[in-house]
């Protein structure tokens, strides 16, 4: 009992250290906006002009200031340019996702057609392979079909991702065949045995597809800088690395309020995301 | 519960998008109404064109300025501006009461200064009028300050003393020689020979008198100069000079001068006061007042119109770049309802007691009279052509030195948008309206700022009207 008890608080001290390791850099972007500008040039004056000393943070402000997100707020519309540059792609991107990934994906659970599993470890291969290795590919066919440097150059891709089915396969995969057979039964064709059956009972593999999608394509990076040319178009991940460190009052206010739509997308979809992460570990 | 927190962070997220919606209006808003707007032109290549604009006056080409001396009071004035005269005309009249007493004070002062001949005059070189001594002076001619010349009655010797002189001489010399034969005679030769010696003293100063008497018993000048020493009547000549003539002399300018002074006022007291015209003119101006005092500038000016008008103006020594002599200019007066083109000017030259340069031009126009207010006009190219801007465009921060600001166009995140950049530059010319650059090195399509509602920074945004 001793032993369990030193056991247990062991992994949770281990656990709490990594916990304080993960959640520090957070933390300490929550706090630098707060602080004023001589302040923040005090702190990160060694990275501008290193002498032997290192970068040294006051966690709780000598001047705390709200400057710096009134600035941001009210003064800088190009920041609401790209934040609504980002939330258009990535919604657009997650609609019509779910519009192509759930077909998809109740093709692959459902059917048992020649191909099948061929395809599918296909799928499973280019969900794989990183963008660096098919950027050039890509960059060639948008030039060909003359999207480059237009929103569609990030969306038509993306759209047609295989990770999103992959995910909604695995919910798809967990509801029991009789249940869509009794609809089938009852008349139902293809279509709305899944409308009615499988979205209402896939719906926790849906929403962590969109969730984890979500935070995956609002911090997209690779595509836009490939395929965009006029900042017009740029998302608020290439906008925040253009700010400097001598901007770094503006940079950090900016990142924290680029945090909280991932922040809200996370607690709204936190249980679905947990049920999808469980239902793919699940073995039938 | 878990549901309760999903429902608040599902309004929390739908409250926090909202908030950016209308942040996105308000901060745009913001944004706009901190930036300049700004209104731009083109440089333009260009020589600049250079206007002289100068108001003047009408005067006759003929003018004599009427001078009296100084201190006067005027008793009556007899013409007003713009009155004919003629010549011989009575212009003014000056108080004789306080004329006479001027002078009355004028000769004390001098007499007063002269009696004290060592203050009067100091000279440096002077040659000294020497005769023989022990002949007494009848009457002197001269006086300390007089200039003389040569060969000019000095002064005159007593000639019945001279002559009396002379005869006891005569005496002295005949009785000498008598004595002298006795002592021959009487073989002592050595009284013999010294009384020979002063029978030749005696002769050669008989002589020396005989000479005199010959004259006249007149002393003259050797040499051109002024008196600056001469001996008093009834004295009798000494070995020193009699007088001396300097041509070098240091005088007390204030006796030279009061004597100047009393020679005029005794002049203008023997025509009573009146002052005449010398010509026959039209009088433009007027400086005595009736009952004030004569000053050492003309007491008026009479112009004679017969030999024509012409119009002078005055312009400042920067003006002198744009005008020279043979120009052709265009005179305009009355409001520019009378305009007179192609008169060249005749004349520039410097003020003497201003800063600035008097401009002459003939008129030959017989509308216009002595006295009308004009202004001139004539405009000429500068040599070289250069690149010009508005005034307003250019911040000067020294005389030759200064900034603009150009627009620079880029690509951001809000799309086309526009930030000026400061660039120093270098005023070689300047017109009314422009300034002359020096090399730029821009587009001639550069666009630059000549207006900003708001002061501006090298990098800003901006708004073009």
């Amino acid at each position: 009992m001793k032993k369990k008890k030193i056991s247990s608080a062991l992994l949770y001290l281990i656990l709490a250290v990594i916990c304080i390791v993960i959640m520090y850099p957070v933390f300490v972007a929550l706090i630098l906006p707060f602080q004023d500008s001589d302040e923040l040039l005090r702190t990160f004056s060694p990275i501008m002009d290193f002498k032997g000393k290192y970068v040294s943070i006051d966690y709780i402000a000598q001047y705390p200031t709200l400057n710096h997100f009134k600035e941001l707020l009210l003064y800088t519309p190009e920041f609401y340019k790209v934040f609504w540059n980002s939330i258009f792609i990535t919604g657009t991107i997650l609609i019509f996702q779910v519009f192509v990934a759930v077909p998809s994906a109740w093709a692959f659970s459902r059917f048992k057609f020649k191909g099948r599993k061929l395809l599918f470890d296909l799928y499973v291969i280019f969900m794989l392979i990183p963008f660096q290795v098919t950027m050039l590919s890509q960059y060639l066919v948008l030039n060909k079909l003359e999207l480059m440097n237009t929103r569609l150059a990030i969306i038509i891709p993306a759209v047609f991702s295989t990770f999103p089915v992959f995910l909604i396969y695995r919910g798809f995969a967990d509801i029991p065949e009789d249940v869509a057979n009794s609809a089938r039964i009852d008349g139902a064709n293809e279509w709305q045995v899944l409308w009615h059956i499988g979205i209402p009972l896939g719906k926790s593999g849906i929403l962590s597809c969109v969730v984890l999608c979500f935070l995956d394509l609002w911090n997209m990076v690779e595509q836009p800088l490939a395929f965009l040319k006029d900042k017009e178009l740029f998302p608020i991940s290439l906008y925040l690395p253009m700010l400097d460190i001598s901007n770094a009052n503006f940079m950090l206010a900016a990142a924290v309020v680029v945090l909280i739509p991932a922040a809200f997308i996370f607690v709204i979809g936190q249980d679905y995301l947990e049920q999808g992460i469980i239902a793919s570990a699940l073995k039938e | 519960m878990k549901e309760n927190s999903k429902v608040r962070s599902v309004k929390f997220f739908i409250v926090f998008i909202v908030a950016m919606i209308i942040l996105s209006f308000v901060s745009r808003m913001m944004y706009t109404s901190r930036m300049p707007k700004v209104t731009t032109t083109s440089i333009k290549s260009q020589a600049l064109t250079h206007t002289l604009q100068a108001s003047g006056m009408l005067e006759a080409k003929n003018k004599k300025p009427v001078f009296v001396s100084e201190n006067l009071r005027v008793a009556d004035i007899c013409v007003g501006k713009g009155d004919q005269v003629k010549e011989g005309d009575v212009l003014f009249r000056l108080d004789q009461g306080y004329l006479n007493e001027r002078i009355a004070n004028l000769e004390k002062e001098i007499a007063s200064d002269r009696r004290n001949t060592s203050e009067t005059f100091q000279s440096a070189n002077g040659t000294p009028v020497f005769t023989e001594s022990g002949l007494r002076v009848s009457d002197v001619c001269v006086k300390v300050g007089d200039t003389v010349q040569n060969g000019q009655v000095l002064m005159y010797l007593d000639n019945d003393y001279l002559n009396k002189v002379i005869w006891d001489l005569q005496n002295q010399i005949n009785n000498n020689i008598c004595q002298r034969d006795g002592y021959y005679e009487s073989e002592d030769i050595h009284s013999a020979e010294a009384i020979s010696n002063t029978i030749e003293e005696q002769q050669r100063k008989y002589n020396a008198y005989h000479s005199v008497a010959e004259a006249g018993g007149v002393i003259y000048s050797r040499s051109d100069g002024t008196v600056t020493s001469v001996i008093s009547p009834g004295a009798v000549t000494e070995g020193s000079a009699v007088a001396v003539i300097s041509n070098d002399v240091q005088m007390n300018y204030s006796v030279t001068a009061k004597q100047q002074n009393l020679d005029k006022l005794k002049s203008l007291a023997e025509q009573e006061g009146i002052i005449k015209s010398s010509m026959d003119g039209v009088v433009t101006d007027i400086s005595i007042t009736l009952g004030g005092l004569t000053s050492d500038t003309s007491a008026l000016i009479i112009s004679d119109v017969s030999e024509g008008l012409m119009f002078s103006a005055h312009i400042s020594e920067n003006d002198t770049k744009y005008i020279s002599v043979g120009d052709s200019v265009s005179l305009s007066f009355r409001n520019g309802k009378k305009i007179v083109d192609n008169c060249i000017i005749k004349f520039i030259m410097k003020d003497d007691s201003e800063p600035t340069y008097r401009v002459e031009t003939d008129l030959d126009d017989t509308d216009l009279s002595i006295g009308e207010i004009g202004m001139l006009k004539t405009s000429s190219l500068s040599d070289k052509t250069c690149e010009t801007v508005p005034l307003a465009a250019v911040t000067m921060q020294s005389e030759t030195n200064g900034y603009i600001y150009v627009v620079e166009e880029n690509e951001g995140f809000l799309g086309v948008e526009y930030s000026v950049r400061k660039v120093q530059v270098r005023v070689e010319d300047k017109n009314d309206s422009f300034y002359g650059l020096a090399e730029l090195g821009l587009d001639p399509q550069t666009k630059i700022v000549t207006n900003s509602s708001k002061k501006m920074s090298d990098g800003q945004r901006v708004r073009m009207l």
